[in-house]
């Protein structure tokens, strides 16, 4: 019985609490319940501001998170670090370029763990497969396969410098949980997140899920998952697609009212109360009854939360919802702008998930990722101009990743996976616009400058949102610097 | 990349997933020693020490410790104190006079003495406490407790600061003297405490209350008053079978005024073949099953095997044998080297195949090694895999004498009678591939870097008393070839007939086909498409020919390979041994050239395929063609190759089923014996402390997986040792009740079962009032009977079986996960595997599959959804009531309380009744004003629509809400 914390936490164990005591704590009950669910119904987000036990740390730059993952591995250089040297070199071999130092195997394999050695050592150059142009007064330059988030350059600070410790798609789980595929599951930053600052609206999970998560090769729940934190601080999938957005969120189909069912919340929560009179320090019927309340919120506001209707044709044409390459993507970026809108701490949208990923161009990269670019560059554009205009952006920490790069060197009309280098950015959320940040050589293969490990881009988030992740640690689980990662402040306004 | 390397290393060198808390804490350590050493914190200390070797200081004194006593100078000089400060080492700075003692000790105890077990430094440290190593007159303990150092002369306490040392030792001593926790030491029964105060003499049932008892007495702590009947009846219930009493058991058990009425049920229960399904479940966490995890429906299997439920299987229906637990021990290790021929209990070895990891072997032997010792021995012995465990005296290279134990298996599945496919149909099992498999040391547990010139031997840890002799187990024929199990025999035989008419069916249709296109062909009317089809059909009928020839030739073969196998298998000097082995080469021989055959016809098939295509304008075509002709080429090749084989006379024929080694290591069986020995310290005080915490919800343990030094140490270690010894010696109950009642067996899991729920201890009330609650409150003096959330299984298990609904029907294979409300099975007979859980189950926590020694029962609102709004329960409440329709009419008040007594098993009481009565009254109400759904005339069993009439809606409704009441879910 050592878990009896619940959702939101708030509850812990207590005792001597008089009979008075425990009704009052148990809020409105289902009393109030009604007034609550219209609250709901008119849109209203119950913001009770009650945070979890984790009081931020420090004066937080953001109140949420919306952490887009794509899977698969985007190419770094076909994205946010061109190389033209692989253009200029394409077609000769390693050795009779002025690089070929940089394929030493010795250099590619030092922070690579249980290397899968059917990836890697491609060494024939590949010229790049997009233009490129510069966008916004920083002049960053961007590939034209991302021309919509180019315009949104001034507000990005791209990270060129990443790295990773496998080479294989196991490494999706690396880029959530800091740790190497191998040692299974371990807390997401959503879920330290979550863990770390609790609700700001009791009617919805904290840590939302939206999109087709990684594949079980390659991490699975695991990647959205609570870790030794505890399925309490997973994140709650939601299917925007779906008939039922989370599981059992209604008793429609089964042919029970919304009036039939309050009725039978009602008297539950009356039966369990009585329940409490004689058994006043039951901190597990207090969470329970807790937990009800709860529920009985979610299954308006988790609805409420995924529909449109309410959103301007402009709005939704932003998203590039009225096409239906865009639809699909657009869907999900709109649902995580209503979703940190009414509260929720961190929102991870994945695309191209299943299996390894979508973006894992081996062969056809040309095809490959412009098809895919073209599904997300309007509606993650369309996401940071409408959390701007609506003063959001201030306040939400958009980051946008993948879980490793791409080789320089071909692989047939593709390029092999590269875990020594890629790229990220974030923007909003106190992280300054228009910079970049780190570099890597010619060929985009190592990072030559101030490389980062991929908790560094954690640890910058755990910052903006002013958790201290050290102070977050359990006393029988103490991470590793690594674990923990250092924020890139040069990158912080 | 300074940073990130340094600390790569270190990742490198713990890669183990799940690796517990533990060795996370001591990497952080190892850290801060390199910290140190890097200049950055107070004396330096080299990345080889031991940092918790401070940690034991802590361990032994606690709070007692002075900060100035906890740092690396109470071991080692200062640069200012050495000898040579201008050769001071700040890695390896030398010990001072203490420090020199305790590893003095140390290598004193390696070297023989003391059973050649090392010393922990806390026990150590314990056996110095009164020497004065500084010689200044004072004792270490004495000068530790001071805050001083005991290693050096110059720091002598006295006046005030001696005064307070030696009363603070006088305290710590008799806080500390109670009983010697030694969990690495043989199990020695205590003595049951005889004479302990009570309130009440009845509260005593069993020796565990009175080592509880004196628990209490020693704290001024008082025993909760024992529950109510019908809680206590409904906890034992749903504790020993997962099922709740139903209203008419509460009844009879109420109206039973005989003394022994609840030792009655608790034998029916533990008799009932519930119990095997309900336990099994708990040891399945405990064990790590997992059914088979991968891709493509099995096409590729990447953890685990198929089949393994009858693992499962086995599991359960040796609980309900009540099979002794050091028995299933050696079966699950070994049952391949102790009964070999035994199909039945080579089930067992599901405890290995389990760890089958296709991507990794280190990891399958890595994961075999960490949850074999986590769950057998409650060690840690994973964290060893680096470098030498940090807090237990388990070395680098213990770990790879233990990891030598498991070098050489792999595992297979065996066919099972009446399926000749064992993809199909198996046992899942595991053998020694390679008896003679060498381990190495992994450097810093690399295994890129393997230490070949230390190879291994199959060895247990020292501490623990290893040693043992090996010996090579020499299989029986059936073992290793199971091609002579007359099951065997007969579905191979019968699978090669019906390839023969599964060919022979399709050659008579492509003969019609064929014979029907050429009549076409050849009409007067016939197309140039006519003509094309009927050369088509001339194709596939002479593929179905070879078709045909290819399985008659393999059928000849199998039955000239089973008659040669008789004639060397099974007779002593069959005269035509000889003469059937040369015609069992001949027809493989032969079968191998009508396969190659049937491969060329294929390849041309393709091909001609191709050209048609060509010929017919398809533009994909030409560039076919060349790949085609290619493959036709590599078949006739085969052809040839194959022709030219069945020419020669020499050979022996391949056996008809693969033939494993005829000899196992013995290394697995002489691990099992060890474990299972009465001296093996710690096989029975871990199991006994399992069975505990699944029946309290905590183990007198707590870290269940680790009795080392980092686990928690027992609440009642006493108590421990005496249900330990109790469980491997039983005692109890052969006096007081009937021998043939309750059999004394040496390791009976039941016969714990019956001590622990016939105890004063578990019969407690688990509500109590405030002033109870805050004397301890987190009940670790067991004051009270902790309620306990019922188990994701449970909760299942029981909305079902209220429901009338369950089918409790034992075994069989895995059944399909998201089948879950449609399949009213038991729930531990649904998929279990990474990615295969049953989603209501998720919510409730089910077992992770990768590691459960614990489970967690968090309260969430996905969980009040699930009961609220799932299919589950709201069809099933609509069952309970359509059921209740029958019965003789009743008032709402009678309505009421049996379904009080019926969903929750106990009386409702007036307020609950008038506020129940009221809601049906109210609903039926509401329901009589038309709505959209009432018009509907529906059957009383269509389940996922309420019924019409609205009394009876009522009714279901108000069953909803009591399956969704907190007394369903919650064991009080």
């Amino acid at each position: 019985m050592k878990d009896d914390s619940i959702h939101g936490g708030g509850v812990r164990s207590g005792c001597g609490m008089a009979r008075r005591t425990f009704l009052h704590n148990t809020g409105m009950g289902f009393t109030g319940l009604a007034l609550q669910a219209m609250l709901a119904r008119d849109g209203v987000a119950a913001t009770t501001g009650d945070v979890g036990e984790h009081l931020p740390l420090h004066s937080p730059r953001a109140r949420s998170v919306i952490w887009i993952f794509l899977c698969g591995g985007v190419s770094h250089m076909e994205s946010f670090d061109p190389k033209p040297m692989l253009t200029k070199y394409h077609g000769m071999m390693a050795e009779e370029t002025p690089f070929h130092r940089l394929f030493d195997p010795a250099l590619v394999n030092k922070n690579l763990v249980g290397i899968n050695p059917s990836h890697g050592s491609r060494k024939q150059l590949f010229g790049l497969q997009a233009g490129f142009k510069k966008y916004g007064q920083c002049g960053l330059e961007v590939s034209d396969w991302f021309s919509h988030i180019g315009q949104c350059a001034d507000d990005l600070a791209v990270v060129r410098s990443l790295w990773t410790v496998h080479n294989d798609h196991g490494t999706q789980l690396t880029w959530h949980t800091g740790r190497h595929p191998r040692e299974g599951a371990f807390p997401t930053i959503g879920s330290w997140v979550a863990y770390g600052l609790g609700t700001l609206n009791q009617n919805l999970p904290e840590f939302v899920v939206l999109g087709t998560p990684t594949g079980d090769c390659c991490g699975g729940e695991w990647t959205h998952g609570g870790g030794y934190l505890g399925p309490e601080y997973a994140g709650v999938r939601l299917g925007v697609e779906d008939q039922d957005p989370l599981p059992y969120v209604s008793a429609r189909p089964w042919g029970v009212s919304p009036e039939e069912q309050s009725a039978e919340f009602s008297l539950l929560g009356r039966l369990n109360q009585l329940a409490g009179i004689d058994y006043p320090d039951d901190p597990q019927l207090r969470a329970r009854i807790k937990a009800y309340e709860l529920a009985f919120g979610m299954q308006m506001a988790v609805p409420e939360s995924l529909e449109f209707q309410q959103e301007t044709a402009e709005t939704l044409n932003l998203y590039g919802m009225q096409d239906k390459t865009t639809e699909p993507f657009g869907r999900l970026c709109l649902t995580a702008r209503r979703l940190v809108e009414r509260g929720v701490r961190l929102v991870q949208i994945f695309h191209g998930g299943g299996g390894g990923g979508e973006w894992d161009a081996h062969g056809e990269l040309k095809n490959n990722h412009s098809e895919l670019s073209a599904q997300v560059d309007r509606p993650i554009g369309g996401l940071l101009r409408d959390l701007k205009r609506r003063g959001l952006l201030d306040e939400t920490l958009v980051v946008w990743g993948t879980e490793f790069g791409r080789s320089p060197g071909a692989q047939g009309t593709g390029r092999d996976h590269h875990p020594n280098a890629f790229c990220a950015w974030l923007a909003g959320g106190g992280v300054k616009g228009g910079v970049t940040h780190g570099a890597t050589d010619e060929l985009g293969f190592h990072p030559v400058e101030h490389p980062h490990y991929v908790t560094d881009i954690h640890a910058t988030v755990m910052h903006q949102l002013g958790l201290d992740s050290r102070r977050l640690d359990l006393p029988d689980r103490r991470r590793l610097d690594q674990d923990h990662g250092e924020p890139i402040r040069s990158i912080l306004s | 990349m300074t940073r990130s390397n340094r600390l790569l290393l270190l990742r490198n060198s713990c890669p183990v997933a799940g690796v517990s808390t533990r060795c996370r804490r001591v990497r952080v350590l190892v850290l801060a020693a390199v910290a140190a050493a890097i200049g950055v914190a107070c004396l330096a200390l080299p990345v080889e020490a031991r940092p918790p070797y401070r940690q034991s200081l802590k361990k032994v004194y606690g709070n007692r410790l002075a900060a100035a006593v906890h740092q690396c100078a109470t071991c080692h000089l200062t640069r200012e104190e050495a000898d040579a400060p201008e050769e001071f080492d700040p890695e390896y700075p030398p010990h001072n006079m203490f420090g020199e003692r305790l590893r003095i000790l140390g290598e004193q105890a390696l070297g023989g003495g003391n059973s050649g077990r090392p010393l922990d430094i806390a026990a150590r440290l314990k056996q110095i406490a009164d020497e004065d190593t500084d010689g200044d007159g004072v004792a270490n303990e004495v000068e530790i407790l001071a805050g001083l150092h005991p290693g050096r002369g110059s720091q002598v306490p006295a006046g005030d600061v001696l005064a307070a040392a030696l009363a603070a030792q006088t305290a710590w001593r008799a806080e500390t003297t109670g009983y010697a926790w030694e969990p690495f030491q043989t199990v020695q029964r205590p003595p049951v405490p005889s004479s302990v105060e009570v309130t009440d003499q009845a509260w005593i049932r069993t020796p565990i209350d009175r080592f509880v008892a004196r628990a209490h007495q020693q704290k001024r702590l008082s025993a909760a008053p024992p529950a109510p009947p019908h809680v206590l009846l409904r906890r034992v219930y749903l504790d020993l079978i997962g099922l709740p009493p139903t209203g008419e058991q509460v009844r009879a058990f109420l109206a039973d005024p005989s003394p022994d009425a609840y030792e009655r049920e608790v034998d029916r229960l533990l008799a009932s073949p519930q119990y095997g399904q309900r336990w099994g479940r708990h040891w399945m966490d405990i064990w790590r099953y997992s059914d088979w995890a991968g891709w493509t429906d099995g096409k590729q299997i990447r953890d685990s095997q198929p089949h393994i439920w009858r693992w499962r299987d086995w599991i359960v229906e040796s609980l309900n044998a009540d099979r002794p637990y050091d028995e299933m021990l050696c079966s699950m290790l070994a049952a391949d080297e102790l009964t070999p021929t035994d199909p039945d209990e080579l089930r067992a070895t599901g405890f290995l195949v389990r760890n089958f990891k296709l991507l990794s072997r280190e990891k399958w032997i890595d994961d075999t090694i960490e949850h074999t010792a986590k769950a057998f021995l409650g060690l840690t012995l994973n964290c060893a895999r680096c470098h030498d465990h940090m807090y237990d005296p388990l070395t680098q290279e213990e770990y790879y004498r233990f990891r030598a134990i498991f070098e050489p298996h792999q595992v297979r599945a065996d066919r099972v009678p009446g399926e000749a496919d064992p993809t199909v149909d198996g046992i899942a099992r595991v053998f020694d591939a390679e008896p003679q498999a060498v381990t190495y040391l992994y450097v810093r547990g690399d295994d890129r870097h393997p230490d070949k010139n230390r190879p291994q031997s199959a060895l247990p840890p020292s501490m623990l008393g290893g040693e043992w002799t090996l010996k090579p187990v020499s299989l029986p024929l059936n073992a290793y070839y199971p091609g002579i199990q007359s099951h065997v025999r007969t579905s191979l035989l019968k699978a090669a007939e019906s390839h023969v008419a599964a060919a022979r069916g399709q050659w008579e249709e492509a003969e019609l086909a064929k014979s029907k296109a050429s009549a076409l062909a050849q009409a007067t009317s016939a197309t140039d498409a006519d003509r094309l089809a009927s050369a088509k059909t001339e194709r596939d009928f002479r593929l179905a020919a070879s078709r045909l020839a290819a399985a008659e030739a393999q059928r000849a073969s199998t039955m000239a390979r089973l008659e040669a196998d008789h004639a060397k298998y099974d007779e002593a000097e069959h005269p035509q041994a000889l003469d059937l082995a040369r015609a069992a080469v001949r027809a493989e021989r032969n079968a191998a050239v009508a396969q190659a055959a049937l491969e060329l016809q294929i390849a041309e098939n393709v091909l001609a395929d191709w050209q048609a295509k060509v010929a017919a304008g398809d533009p994909d075509a030409p560039r076919r063609i060349q790949g085609a002709t290619e493959k036709r080429d590599a078949a006739a090749k085969t052809l040839t190759e194959a022709l030219a084989a069945q020419a020669k006379t020499d050979g022996d024929y391949s056996p008809l089923v693969e033939k494993y080694p005829k000899e196992s290591s013995g290394r697995r069986a002489a691990l099992a014996h060890w474990l299972t020995s009465r001296d093996q310290p710690l096989s029975a005080r871990v199991a006994v402390n399992h069975i505990w915490n699944r029946h309290f919800g905590r183990g007198l343990v707590e870290t269940v997986f680790d009795f080392g030094q980092n686990g928690k140490p027992p609440s009642h270690p006493a108590l421990l040792d005496w249900l330990a010894a109790e469980f491997m010696e039983p005692t109890w109950g052969a006096a007081s009740g009937p021998p043939q009642d309750h059999p004394c067996a040496p390791w009976s899991m039941k016969h714990i079962h019956r001590l622990i729920v016939t105890s004063g201890v578990y019969r407690m009330a688990s509500q109590v009032d405030t002033a109870h609650r805050e004397l301890d409150p987190e009940n670790l003096a067991y004051t009270r009977m902790t309620p306990k959330r019922m188990e994701a299984e449970l909760v299942r298990d029981s909305v079902l079986y209220v429901a009338g609904n369950l089918d409790l029907s034992a075994g069989g294979a895995d059944i399909d996960h998201a089948q879950g409300f449609a399949v009213p099975r038991r729930s531990l007979y649904f998929r279990q595997a990474a990615e295969k859980q049953m989603t209501f189950l998720k919510i409730f926590d089910v077992a992770a599959v990768t590691e459960c020694y614990q489970r967690k029962s968090s309260i969430m609102p996905q969980q009040a959804l699930a009961m609220a709004n799932s299919e589950l329960t709201i069809t099933q409440a609509r069952r309970l009531a359509r059921a209740w329709e029958h019965r003789p009419c009743s008032s709402p008040e009678e309505f009421v309380a049996a379904a009080f007594e019926h969903v929750l098993a106990r009386p409702v009481t007036q307020a609950e009744c008038d506020m129940c009565v009221q809601f049906l009254h109210d609903r039926t109400t509401v329901v009589r004003q038309p709505t959209a759904g009432q018009e509907l005339k529906l059957e009383v069993l269509e389940l996922k629509v309420p019924v019409a009439d609205p009394e009876s809606r009522a009714r279901e409704s108000l069953l909803h809400v009591l399956l969704n009441h907190h007394d369903f879910v919650t064991i009080h």
